[in-house]
């Protein structure tokens, strides 16, 4: 009885996380789009709007951060930087749905779960990395900034522990597997 | 493992199908065939208990322990 009632709550919020997961794919999908073009209209001499979407209600307002506009290189760079740290998201998220999906059949602790979640721990680490590093040129000087988001880091950990608690889940879930 | 499961010699001694015996013991034939070939890490009570029922056997009968 108490045990239908958890799992519906459950399933509820594994709703909801694959929901908003897919949300955000979409969103970070746009996004890359949108750096595409801030990334190759230096090339070709397309204009930039100081800001996309004025009127609507997703505003990208590229004259906020004027250093990055100032150069092309400048351009360049902040634009590959944010399409592969948003490709990293993308990848992320799909694990994660993976991981929701092996949840919802009962399938939580076989070994793609722990692949998944190690995948998850090397894309965010991944983005930690190159969020790390940030390259700006400015009035004919190149300055290298070192600013590592520790919080990325963290969640990368985080989600290597939980591959590890669940290889010894995965461990458990075979004994009881094989217990005829 | 040292533990030998010789569930295959009784039920040909009680010419018995697997997918009978399966269904006789409540348990899917896959797991019944886990059991057969060794694969199984363990074995409940209640599986014994329901197997040495409708085999008419000991559980001596059906594990061996050897070296």
């Amino acid at each position: 009885m108490y045990f239908r009632i958890g799992l519906e709550m459950n399933n509820r919020i594994l709703k909801i996380t694959a929901l908003l997961a897919r949300f955000m794919q979409a969103g970070y999908a746009l996004l890359i789009l949108f750096f595409l073009y801030l990334g190759i209209s230096s090339f070709f001499n397309w204009p930039l709007p100081e800001s996309v979407g004025a009127n609507s209600w997703l505003k990208l307002n590229f004259s906020a951060d004027e250093e990055i506009i100032d150069s092309s290189f400048n351009r360049v760079f902040f634009s590959v930087q944010s399409i592969g740290i948003y490709l990293l998201f993308i990848l992320t998220l799909q694990a994660l749905v993976k991981v929701i999906s092996s949840i919802k059949s009962l399938n939580a602790f076989r070994k793609e779960s722990i692949a998944e979640f190690r995948k998850i721990g090397m894309f965010i680490f991944l983005v930690f990395l190159i969020g790390a590093v940030k390259l700006s040129y400015i009035n004919n000087s190149l300055s290298i900034e070192f600013s590592p988001d520790l919080e990325y880091l963290l969640i990368a950990l985080l989600s290597w522990v939980i591959a590890e608690v669940f290889k010894e889940g995965n461990r458990l879930w075979e004994e009881n597997e094989l217990t005829i | 493992m040292p533990i030998i499961v010789n569930l295959d010699v009784m039920m040909a001694r009680r010419k018995m199908r697997s997918k009978d015996l399966a269904e006789k013991l409540g348990i899917t034939e896959a797991n019944l065939s886990i059991l057969k070939t060794g694969k199984a890490k363990a074995v409940r009570f209640s599986t014994l208990e329901a197997i040495c029922e409708v085999l008419e056997c000991q559980p001596g009968d059906i594990l061996e322990y050897q070296k």
